[in-house]
């Protein structure tokens, strides 16, 4: 309500920005697509970012049809093709590559995993998590009018845009996308259809540039974050006043800057092992189709495996640590509590970023390195752990004795909780060399980590989504379809990661493209799920059969359910922009951090008046006070606070 | 509205916005130039051949770390000369460091220039020859008279495109084709897209994945390309890169090559290398070759007696890399074969050290080498990382020179206007300058001392 107050000038804003700059009226194109604002570039990763997840999402339906369904033609190819514009896209991207019955290869499954892991990680959830939320959000709770480098971050989400187009070019090249799995593994990455009239034609060669400019947006964005932190926050805004939020996208900028380069290195050498012919990591002898290629040698596999996985395991909190930025602020709002053991909370998530640089090669237990070694990572993976427990126990904890509102962000978040416990639990008996010597390459490591960043990652940004809206367009979505939209997402990510635990228990490994129909001593198993799915089955009058292969069934069944799900939500998110209901104050959920004291939506420069932290982020339910929440930008209860932005800026020149 | 703390520091962390950008960015060109120092151990730890040490030559290199330290204190008084507004010393001082850039990169072309032009040849029982393709090294066909060229249905990574891969190799003019309807063409790229679109007619029509085309030449005709251009070849086909075939007969593929080093190392018995087999060096260089080892061996056991000779990797390259310098081989006990010993120390590159560098030629056998190629990352994985490294080194020291020069050319009015805030820049792209310095610094003793 205090906030409300300072809404009332939008006029004299405008007539600061004119007076300070003299330029007029902005047009469409520079306001909204080269923009230097954080907003709207946050607005630009984040449309970018969901497309981008339901892209990743249809190429994962495509691989289920075929592992459920290996040898039976796509549903609807035809139709599909037949459809104009649509159907010749489907059939240069996919239909090209598929069998003439219509139904998928091995070679088309293997172009789909590839590109479901790249996008849905390097174009979807980071985009979405750390750059969209990042940018909108982060300079808003810090008080200031923007990023440090305003044309710097233009840059960024437009080098991210390069190598959108770069990566999305590859489906259409002679060879079509990647076909070696999101890691790109040497030798195969490297040899791999090395006999192309042109490295052009090859996917391979446009994934890797297109990498080359994801690594140098997101360094960008990364340098551009821990700028704006350190130096532009504002009055009162301490370290230890900052909310959660920017805590974690601090660290997350950090893993961003440090971890991205040894990327950059792997895929500098992988290109030029394609490209001049190099042995970075051929080693000697190799030889392809009996013949011995034509390379000099001596080089490794296992450094690009290194290089990459030093990468790659901070990546993981890359996607993680955003979502737990999103929960903080959720979570404390909706319980009307506050964070339970702040403090705790940012020494855990300093230590987990220092700890994610140590833990790389439990990816790599399998490649035979020594005892000591594995014996070095098995300890600082199973001490990771920790941290990152007491980030999750200290949300649960502040769920303790709220008044919870169950809004749409407050379902997903809550169930976050349990889902990203299962992820991380069934984490645990990985980091042991001697249960991922058997798990490895398995479908048990599809569903832990898929537990963690789908129920968990996307969930926790879905629930960003509704929680921002309101600040970002004036206008609520609707709590309806929002429940339409969680309860089915919720039963379908169970659907379909669970019984993962279970085929890869027995055995199923990750790129089987028919599902494992041809393994008969893996797949012919029955168990306890295999006979109720084959006994739910008979009950609704089909024949499924009571092996491992049914779960095929189940899951993919999941991943249908998922994707009904997300209907409800597509048509909430656009409608919404235009029809939903109306805020009626600039701090819809009375929350207390700083971008709820912005006008609706908040203009160029963001604040009306000069805002000053007063007190910490989570001053909910303070004893005393006449409200249930005290925000930070409040000098006394419920004044309003008007002192003018004034040129302050302008004073240092 | 102005972004804050763009010119003056933040009280509280002291710094501008820049130079906290400046240093997180260098602090990932650490871990960059990190990654690619940790690939060099790695390879080298695990190279299966002897790492070339002491290849590259140092004077050049040595001079290039002098030329860039020297840059490095330029842009540093550049940027005091700024703060004190001394104009004029501001623009002097900058103007040299970007000249020493220049300076450096002139170099770094000169080095890359003579290894581009320098091969090494693998032979098939591992000795490896060094020298000079005087007639660069091509495959010859002759009486090619059919040309089979495949065009798959849908989009594929390998289909015919004649005009691209195959014309360009064809000796002369090329010749007019006849196609299977009897139809005599020239072979351009109108002429190819309106056969290759009938034939795919003619494999659909068929329900076949791939159309093929069939075109005789009027005349006989000659091809010569690189290995690395076409695809294959066996004594009486020759396939291009886009897979088409040619039915001919091979006439050459025979290699030239001006050999000015022998090495054996890769050899169980060094004196019966390949490299003295008597259709290439023969016996008298083998001669000069065992009297060079023993003169090594003999000379480091009286050094150094009580050492393992075979663990020293510098007693190895000494005995067993031979430097060719003349044409023929030196007579025995002749003062000029004993000086021989003394000059195995060169670099390769200096091989040629007498004024006009003359070496015995060789003509080898296809099937008797195993891998060649010039001094190029295809060579080993030492000169893979050494070329992504200075490559990459090279590219920081043109973009930070541009950089630099932009604020020396560009930058006037800021300099007139706000000298504080042009200093900034220029501390920032010095901090900057000193990094690419402080990068070549661990290069030079990385790549030309150890």
């Amino acid at each position: 309500m205090s906030a409300a107050a300072t809404t009332h000038d939008h006029a004299h804003d405008h007539a600061h920005d004119d007076h300070a700059h003299g330029h007029h009226q902005q047009n469409f194109v520079w306001k909204y697509i080269f923009s230097t604002d954080h907003k709207t570039i946050g607005m630009q990763y984040g449309l970018t970012g969901l497309i981008f997840l339901l892209f990743g999402f249809f190429l994962m339906l495509l691989m289920r049809w075929s592992i459920a369904y290996p040898g039976v033609p796509v549903p609807a190819i035809e139709t599909i093709r037949a459809l104009p514009a649509i159907g010749d896209l489907f059939e240069a991207m996919f239909g090209r590559w598929l069998n003439a019955d219509g139904s998928l290869n091995g070679e088309l499954y293997n172009m789909l995993g590839a590109m479901h892991g790249t996008i849905m990680v390097f174009f979807g959830i980071v985009p979405l998590g750390f750059a969209a939320f990042g940018n909108f959000v982060m300079p808003l709770q810090i008080g200031t009018i923007d990023m440090a480098f305003p044309r710097l971050n233009m840059m960024s989400y437009w080098f991210f845009f390069i190598s959108c187009v770069l990566m999305m070019y590859s489906f259409f090249v002679g060879t079509g996308p990647v076909q070696t799995g999101w890691t790109m593994y040497s030798p195969l990455a490297s040899t791999a259809n090395i006999g192309v009239t042109s490295v052009w034609n090859h996917g391979h060669t446009w994934w890797l540039t297109a990498m080359v400019f994801n690594i140098s947006a997101s360094l960008l964005g990364s340098v551009n974050f821990i700028a704006t932190i350190i130096n532009l926050r504002t009055k009162g805004m301490t370290w230890m006043k900052m909310p959660f939020f920017c805590w974690a996208m601090f660290v997350t900028a950090f893993l961003l800057l440090l971890a991205f380069p040894p990327l950059e290195v792997a895929a500098i050498l992988q290109l030029s092992d394609r490209v001049f012919g190099s042995s970075f990591y051929l080693p000697t002898g190799l030889m392809e189709g009996g013949k011995h290629l034509d390379i000099s040698g001596g080089g490794s596999p296992l450094l690009y495996q290194h290089l990459f996985w030093f990468l790659a395991h901070p990546e993981v909190y890359v996607l993680i640590l955003p979502a737990f930025a999103i929960l903080t602020d959720i979570i404390p709002c909706n319980a009307r509590r506050p964070l339970w053991g702040y403090k705790s909370m940012v020494y855990s998530v300093l230590t987990l970023g220092f700890l994610s640089f140590l833990v790389w090669a439990h990816h790599m237990y399998l490649t035979g390195m020594g005892t000591m070694m594995s014996t070095y990572f098995q300890i600082t993976t199973v001490l990771i752990s920790v941290p990152s427990v007491i980030l999750l126990t200290c949300m649960m904890i502040s769920l303790w004795g709220g008044s919870i509102r169950f809004n749409t962000q407050m379902l997903f978040a809550s169930a976050f909780l349990p889902m990203f416990g299962i992820g991380g639990l069934t984490g645990l008996p990985l980091a042991f060399a001697f249960i991922d010597l058997a798990l490895h390459d398995t479908y048990y490591v599809i569903g832990h980590f898929h537990y963690v960043v789908a129920p968990g990652t996307i969930f926790a940004l879905f629930a960003g989504v509704y929680h921002w809206f309101p600040k970002i367009t004036g206008r609520f979505m609707n709590d309806k379809l929002g429940k339409w939209h969680f309860w089915p997402s919720l039963v379908g990510m169970n659907l379909v990661f669970a019984p993962m635990f279970i085929q890869g228990m027995a055995g199923f490994h990750r790129r089987w493209y028919d599902g494992g129909k041809y393994f008969e001593n893996t797949s012919g198993f029955t168990n306890w799920s295999t006979t109720l799915t084959h006994k739910i089955g008979a009950f609704f009058g089909f024949d499924i059969p009571d092996n491992m292969l049914s779960l095929n069934i189940v899951m993919s069944i999941g991943a249908f359910i998922l994707a009904l799900g997300q209907v409800p939500f597509i048509i909430n998110f656009w409608f919404s922009i235009k029809g939903g209901k109306k805020t009626t104050s600039d701090n819809p959920w009375d929350a207390t951090t700083m971008e709820w004291a912005t006008p609706t939506p908040p203009p160029h420069g963001n604040f009306l008046f000069d805002p000053v932290a007063h007190r910490g982020p989570y001053e909910y339910s303070v004893p005393g006070h006449g409200t249930d929440f005290y925000p930070q930008w409040e000098s006394e209860p419920g004044k309003p606070e008007t002192n003018p932005a004034a040129d302050k800026v302008l004073a240092h020149h | 509205m102005d972004i804050p703390y763009t010119v003056h520091a933040r009280p509280d962390t002291g710094l501008y916005n820049a130079k906290i950008g400046i240093w997180l960015f260098l602090a990932s060109e650490v871990m960059l130039f990190g990654g690619l120092f940790s690939a060099y151990i790695f390879l080298r730890v695990g190279a299966d051949y002897p790492w070339p040490v002491h290849d590259l030559d140092v004077t050049l290199g040595f001079v290039n770390t002098v030329v860039l330290i020297a840059s490095s204190v330029t842009v540093v008084m550049a940027w005091a000369c700024l703060k004190m507004r001394k104009f004029g010393w501001y623009r002097i001082n900058m103007a040299i460091t970007v000249l020493c850039a220049a300076v450096f990169m002139i170099n770094k072309t000169l080095e890359y220039k003579a290894k581009f032009a320098h091969y090494a040849v693998k032979l098939t029982d591992g000795t490896l020859l060094t020298g000079h393709l005087p007639h660069g090294y091509q495959i010859k066909f002759d009486g090619v008279t059919e040309l089979s060229l495949s065009v798959p249905v849908k989009k594929s990574a390998v289909s015919a495109d004649p005009v691209g891969y195959v014309l360009p190799f064809i000796e002369g003019d090329a010749p007019k084709f006849k196609t299977e309807d009897g139809q005599e063409i020239t072979l351009d790229q109108a002429t190819f897209a309106s056969l290759a679109a009938s034939a795919v007619e003619k494999a659909k029509a068929a329900n076949k994945g791939s159309a093929s085309i069939k075109l005789v030449a009027a005349t006989p005709v000659k091809f010569a390309a690189k290995p690395s251009e076409i695809f294959g070849y066996t004594d009486t086909t020759i396939t291009f890169r886009d897979g088409t075939t040619a039915t001919g007969k091979l006439v050459d593929d025979k290699m030239t090559l001006e050999v000015d080093g022998v090495d054996a190392r890769g050899v169980a018995q060094s004196e019966k290398s390949l490299a003295f087999d008597h259709r290439y060096l023969g016996e008298a260089w083998q001669k000069a070759f065992v009297s060079n080892r023993d003169h090594h061996i003999s000379k480091f056991e009286k050094d150094y007696p009580t050492r393992d000779k075979s663990k020293s990797a510098t007693l190895q390259k000494e005995a067993l890399f031979f430097k060719l310098h003349s044409a023929t081989p030196p007579a025995e006990g002749e003062a000029h074969g004993e000086k021989h010993g003394a000059e195995a120390h060169a670099p390769a590159e200096h091989g040629g050290g007498h004024g006009e560098a003359h070496h015995p030629t060789v003509v080898l056998e296809k099937k008797d080498i195993t891998f060649f190629s010039n001094f190029t990352p295809k060579l080993n994985t030492y000169y893979a990382i050494y070329f992504t490294l200075t490559g990459l080194h090279g590219a920081h020291v043109v973009v930070g020179a541009l950089v630099l020069l932009y604020f020396l050319v560009f930058d006037d009015k800021r300099l007139k206007k706000d000298p504080e805030h042009l200093a900034n820049r220029v501390e920032v792209g010095g901090l900057f300058w000193h990094f690419v310095d402080l990068v070549w610094i661990f290069l030079f003793p990385l790549l030309y001392l150890l």
